[in-house]
């Protein structure tokens, strides 16, 4: 037998405490702290004052009630606090005098020993300017140096009340007598406390009540079902079924306690009637409360909150302005005041911002009102949630007479149900698990499976598929490929192109050529998202298995239905590459940098092409263009130019928007790439270039630092005493660019044997860069980099192989390859761009002979200008 | 120690204001001063801390003042601050007894309270102070009134001109008596209008104008270090506590906003990032939780809805400037929008924003934002980039 248990939906405080606190969800933390600071005020000199905002129904009183009843159980805080609960049902205070007269009739009322009914009475005798200084003194002496909690609800009508005056009263009194906390509710916040010039601005320190999650309300109804001895329905709220059903009511509900209290009702009254009446009841309280906030708003504002009442979640701007008749900007404008008011609340999403109500009591009691003799929306909702067809038709079958309001819920419940294709308890889920599919929640995800299993025992398509994404997400491709096997009964075509892609990621492409076959005609009848989808798998098995001419036709085929697959190009430029068809993988290379133009790869894929395919005048301009997409400093495109024989530096100077500084700064590093690509260079020029890299701050960038590293590299070699400065900067700036200066230092040494150093040279470099990071201790990657140089250096002079087998496996490889004879600087994404770009000169046939002897003397040209003070060069 | 945006603190959870307090005693052996402190501050805190911490030869008497409307009632209140003092004062208490047997008043328990009719305020007020004065070997009275400015907002234009000539004939006269005019808008707001009616007087002109800063960097850090302990908080990396303190300016009550966010979000351990993320969220609230759009929104309230527009546009190119800039650049890039605005006008509106904590002058003269996280959240309001 179910107990009876008596729910307010109102007024909580009237609902015993035990039970509250039972029946509390999601804001044990909020509450617990709220203790605490309560506490803090109380046993310190300290004083806070919280103010906690949220809608109507979001369970304010609740909060407030268990506050008080948490605070009154605790004997150090009552022995040293008075307890004013000021009811939200008390207002019709226009004064501060009015207020303290109030806060001393509750404490008269809370606390009888204090004797303060005959002092309060004769407050009533004074002139009514002495009252307000008489009753702070009378509540003084009441507090006798305890601390007053007061707990206020709907704080924004006691201001709306108190005004200006009143307000600067009460805070004048809590600021010269800081003998008060307080802890206060709104249903929204208030220009009392928002604007600068009210006197309560910035004194509460205000936090939200969030609505509650999905998981917070199954949490309720659970506890309440239990409250009531109902344990087969706190079962069947916790069973997938039930989470089902409850999750598909949520939407109906948004998050509003009070809504999920009524429900609770509705789960377990026996007629309708009752709860029908309870509900009206309900909302006969709170229509007049709407109904005047509506009235306070202007028209067009008026307008938007209906057209939010009638919609039902949250619309696009542009959809609100086309339904009220106004402009997007009218409409925005007055969203925006609405937001303020705290009518409506939005949320963005990308660059669009969605409105909804920000109290869904509203929208229900203006429904309600609106269709008054209808049936109630949100019931028949319910309703056709709550229960399958055939148990409605058979409630309708088992009513007797006199329940005609039950046969009418119970017969639009079920006309709703007939209209409706898909079961209105799978689009909530399938929501919820695209949500949990994106945040990798797959725990969550098969719980909501099988919820839905629960509703729809035998398996659809889609939930198939679903089940199938979960496992191939988790990386469980075995299981994937179990499940594609099961779809594959219901859709063959989806099911094997899910099949191929199990398959592909289990590596087992021949299994996948097994699946579709080798024809070079796939069935042109399918769908033409399967086609891709296989073409595109199938090119993958081909391409792995290395029968590339099969794997190109595939790709051709799949780059001729989607143009612009980017994945399907580079794969056919590989095929290409691998039969050795430059000409036609240079083809591809161009379409994706048309595509990606922001991705340099492709050009450099394109130039490495061409100048495979022996079109090295083709290379040469897919290189300028590389620069001119990459490098955004417009000052080094053109001076690349220049170095190209296209144009003059003249032509830089004269261009509008010169800048001496940039093409400084451009210009050296270009001097410094060339000295690297070239291996030639006037080592003052280039020191005066790294000066001017390093002073100029272009260190911000890694590459750059790479640069210069192997610059002074070079420099080292040469001998050049000046070195040391140069060293010292890069070695502080060496915590940035930590991994390009951990690469340069490896290149070093085959960069240096390809220039011819000797062993003295080296070593003589391995003191320097020791010098430079001796200041400025390296970590991670450069102290390896430098540890792997010692060894290098001290094994190629001793010969001792210990000196080698001390290091691990790994540096042991990376020091072979630092031994390497004749080893290319590899495009590898690791390295510096200028250096990948000097690399490209070379292997786009551009003769670097050429740049160097066209460089130098406009260089020295520009690098004498400087020096001898002009600013321009003519 | 708890984090209390905006409440009020114990004299003991005062944070790095030592040496300020310091100060202010050792102005107020000398003289009375204006104390002018951008809201939040902690402004009340900070004279709760100097109540507290009196030496035995000084007696403060903080009122905030805001609700105040009349020179009566104002006389009335000093009066009750005084009456629970009297027995420290003689002279004060054998004439306060005599008024009370002339005047109407108000008893409550064994106590009777003065109601002083509106046309005797001055020279009660007079008599009051003179007696209070002339007690031999008792305390000196400091009188700390907040929210000063906005008391003579609310009374006519003709009663605050009386008052502060009053007030400042008692400092003369009765040189031992001490003044603090304090509040939230600064007094040459009020003073600006009183000027509009002809006020010609300077009734500050003998006190010491002094200015509340933020925290010092390391006073500032000692109060989040404090605040994080306080809520069980740990952080990770030796600068976090340091970034968090200067990511808003040292301003106390930020320091207590931002820990205030990381405990009810429950992000432990605090890092840099977190405190970061806590600070682009506070821009991006809905409910404005730190108050910084009060920064805009007071503007036509402080300058009149006629000037409104070209501070603003000052403001504008101050916080999308990233250099401070020199007056002629300035105002060279307000005045297309403003033409015909003589240089001394905008020099004088530049002094107000001063004035107001919102611009500073740098030691070579360029003008820029006073703090950088104010800067920050306008370029981010106005949508400067």
């Amino acid at each position: 037998m179910n107990k009876p248990l008596y729910l307010s939906h109102f007024t909580p405080s009237m609902m015993r405490a035990d039970l509250l606190e039972r029946l509390f969800v999601q804001r044990e933390d909020m509450l617990q702290r709220t203790v605490e600071r309560v506490a803090d005020s109380i046993l310190k000199k300290t004083k806070h004052h919280d103010l906690f905002v949220g809608p109507r129904g979001i369970g304010k009183t609740h909060f407030i009630s268990l506050l008080h009843n948490r605070l009154t159980q605790r004997d150090d805080l009552t022995k040293r606090a008075l307890i004013a609960w000021m009811r939200e049902e008390e207002w019709g205070i226009t004064s501060f005098a009015e207020l303290a007269l109030r806060i001393l009739r509750t404490l008269d009322e809370s606390y009888p020993p204090l004797g303060l009914g005959k002092e309060i009475a004769k407050l009533y005798d004074l002139k009514p300017k002495d009252v307000e200084a008489a009753a702070e003194r009378l509540l003084l002496n009441a507090l006798d140096g305890k601390t007053l909690v007061l707990l206020i609800e709907n704080l924004d009508d006691l201001f709306l009340q108190l005004k200006d005056a009143g307000q600067k009263a009460w805070r004048a009194f809590l600021q010269n007598h800081p003998v008060c906390t307080v802890v206060a509710t709104t249903p929204a916040l208030f220009a009392g406390i928002q604007m600068q010039k009210s006197p309560f601005f910035g004194f509460f320190r205000t936090e939200k009540l969030e609505k509650f999650g999905f998981e917070d309300a199954v949490s309720l109804l659970k506890k309440i079902a239990l409250e009531r001895g109902d344990e087969s329905l706190a079962r069947v709220i916790d069973s997938p079924h039930g989470r089902a059903r409850l999750r598909a009511v949520d939407h109906l509900a948004e998050g509003n306690p009070r809504i999920y209290i009524i429900f609770a009702q509705f789960l377990t009254e026996q007629t309708l009637d009752t709860l029908v009446e309870a509900f009206m009841h309900t909302l006969d309280e709170l229509t007049p409360y709407y109904q005047s906030r509506m009235k306070e708003l202007p028209g067009q504002q008026r307008k938007i909150v209906e057209y939010l009442c009638n919609y039902r979640g949250a619309a696009p701007v542009k959809e609100i302005a086309r339904g009220c008749f106004a402009s997007h900007q009218t409409c925005s404008s007055q969203l925006g005041e609405l937001r303020e008011k705290g009518y409506v609340k939005s949320t963005e999403s990308g660059r669009e911002s969605f409105y909804e109500l920000a109290e869904p009591m509203m929208r229900i009691s203006l429904e309600v009102k609106k269709q008054r003799g209808e049936p109630i929306g949100i019931f028949v909702q319910i309703l056709r949630i709550w229960y399958t067809q055939p148990e409605l038709s058979d409630w309708l079958r088992r009513l007797g007479d006199g329940q005609e309001l039950d046969r009418t819920y119970i017969a639009k419940a079920l006309e709703l149900a007939a209209q409706d294709k898909v079961d209105p308890k799978v689009k909530p889920i399938e929501a919820a698990l695209s949500r949990a599919l994106e945040a990798k929640e797959f725990g969550r995800c098969r719980d909501l499976l099988e919820e839905w299993a629960a509703i729809e025992p035998s398996p659809g398509l889609v939930r198939q598929v679903a089940h199938w994404k979960v496992e191939m997400l988790e990386g469980n491709f075995a299981a994937a490929e179990k499940f594609s096997t099961g779809i594959c009964k219901a859709n063959a075509d989806v099911g094997r192109a899910l099949l191929v892609a199990s398959l592909i990621f289990q590596e087992a492409y021949q299994r996948v050529l097994d699946v579709v076959g080798t024809d070079a005609e796939w069935n042109p009848q399918i769908p033409e998202g399967n086609t891709l989808f296989v073409y595109s798998n199938r090119g993958i098995a081909f391409s792995r298995l290395g029968r590339h001419a099969e794997a190109a036709r595939d790709f051709e085929k799949l780059v001729a239905i989607s143009r612009n697959d980017v994945r399907a190009l580079s794969e056919l430029m590989r095929c290409y590459d691998r039969l050795a068809d430059h000409k036609s993988a240079a083809g591809i290379a161009r379409r994706l940098v048309k595509l990606q133009p922001d991705e340099p790869n492709w050009a450099m894929d394109e130039m490495y092409y061409l100048k495979l395919a022996g079109r090295i005048a083709s290379a040469r301009k897919s290189m300028l263009h590389l620069f001119s997409e990459t490098y955004s400093d417009k000052a080094v495109v053109r001076l690349l130019k220049v170095l190209n024989g296209q144009g003059s530096l003249d032509s830089i100077v004269a261009a509008p928007d010169f800048d001496q500084a940039r093409l400084d700064s451009a210009f050296c590093i270009l001097i410094v790439g060339l000295a690297i690509s070239t291996g030639k260079f006037e080592s003052q020029l280039l020191l005066h270039a790294l000066s001017v890299v390093v002073n100029g701050g272009a260190l911000s960038k890694g590459d750059t630092a790479t640069l210069v590293l192997l610059a002074c590299y070079l420099l080292s070699a040469d001998g050049t005493k000046d070195i040391d400065s140069v060293m010292d900067k890069i070695a502080q700036s060496g915590r940035e660019h930590e991994a390009n200066l951990a690469t340069a230092i490896l290149l070093s040494v085959p960069f240096g044997k390809k220039h011819g150093a000797t062993e003295s040279q080296l070593a003589d470099w391995q003191a320097k860069l020791d010098k430079g990071f001796s200041d400025y201790p390296p970590s991670g990657g450069v102290a390896m980099s430098l540890r792997l140089l010692g060894a290098y250096l001290e094994w190629r002079r001793s010969g001792d192989a210990r000196v080698v087998m001390r290091l691990s496996g790994e540096e042991r490889k990376l020091l072979r390859e630092m031994d390497g004879e004749n080893i290319e600087i590899p495009p590898d994404g690791l390295l510096a761009s200028p250096l990948i770009d000097a690399w490209f000169l070379k292997n786009a046939g551009i003769s670097a002979k050429d740049l160097a002897t066209s460089c130098p003397r406009d260089a020295w040209r520009m690098y004498e200008a400087r020096q001898s003070g002009r600013n321009r060069m003519v | 120690m708890r984090v209390n945006p905006g409440g009020q603190l114990a004299p003991d959870e005062v944070v790095g204001r030592d040496e300020f307090v310091g100060e202010v005693w050792r102005i107020l052996e000398r003289q009375s001063m204006v104390l002018s402190a951008e809201r939040r501050m902690g402004k009340t805190s900070l004279f709760r801390k100097i109540e507290a911490e009196a030496g035995t030869n000084w007696l403060p008497l903080y009122r905030d003042t805001e609700s105040i409307s009349t020179p009566a009632e104002f006389t009335q209140r000093v009066l009750e601050d005084l009456l629970p003092h009297l027995g420290s004062f003689d002279q004060l208490k054998g004439w306060f007894d005599g008024l009370l047997k002339r005047l109407e008043g108000v008893q409550i328990g064994a106590v009777k309270f003065p109601s002083i009719p509106d046309k005797e305020w001055k020279p009660i007020l007079q008599q009051a102070m003179t007696h209070l004065s002339a007690t031999q070997g008792g305390k000196r009275v400091v009188f700390v009134w907040d929210e000063f400015p906005w008391m003579l907002q609310k009374m006519s234009e003709i009663e605050a001109m009386e008052i502060l000539d009053t007030l400042r004939e008692i400092r003369q006269t009765r040189g031992n008596l001490r003044m603090v005019f304090t509040g939230s808008i600064g007094l040459h707001h009020v003073l600006r209008g009183l000027k509009e009616k002809r006020y010609a007087n300077a009734p500050f002109n003998d006190m010491k104008r002094l200015d509340l800063p933020p925290l010092e960097p390391d006073q500032a850090e000692s109060l989040a270090r404090a605040l994080l302990e306080g809520e069980g908080l740990t952080w990770r990396g030796d600068t976090t506590l340091r970034d968090l303190a200067m990511a808003v300016d040292g301003i106390p009550f930020f320091i207590h906003h931002v820990v205030d966010q990381l405990r009810v979000k429950r992000i432990d351990p605090v890092t840099p990032e977190s405190v970061e993320r806590t600070i682009v969220e506070a821009f991006r609230g809905d409910q404005d939780n730190w108050e910084l759009k009060h920064y805009f929104s007071r503007i036509p309230t402080y300058y009149g809805e006629a000037r409104a527009k070209a501070v603003l546009a000052l403001l504008d190119s101050l916080a999308a400037a990233d250099t401070p800039l020199p007056f002629d650049q300035l105002v060279n890039r307000v005045s297309g929008n403003h033409p015909g605005t003589d240089e001394e006008v905008w020099r004088e509106w530049l002094d107000d924003l001063i004035r107001d904590h919102y611009v500073q002058r740098e030691e070579t003269g360029e003008y820029a934002f006073r703090f950088p996280l104010i800067r920050r959240w306008w370029r981010w309001h106005r949508s400067l980039g």
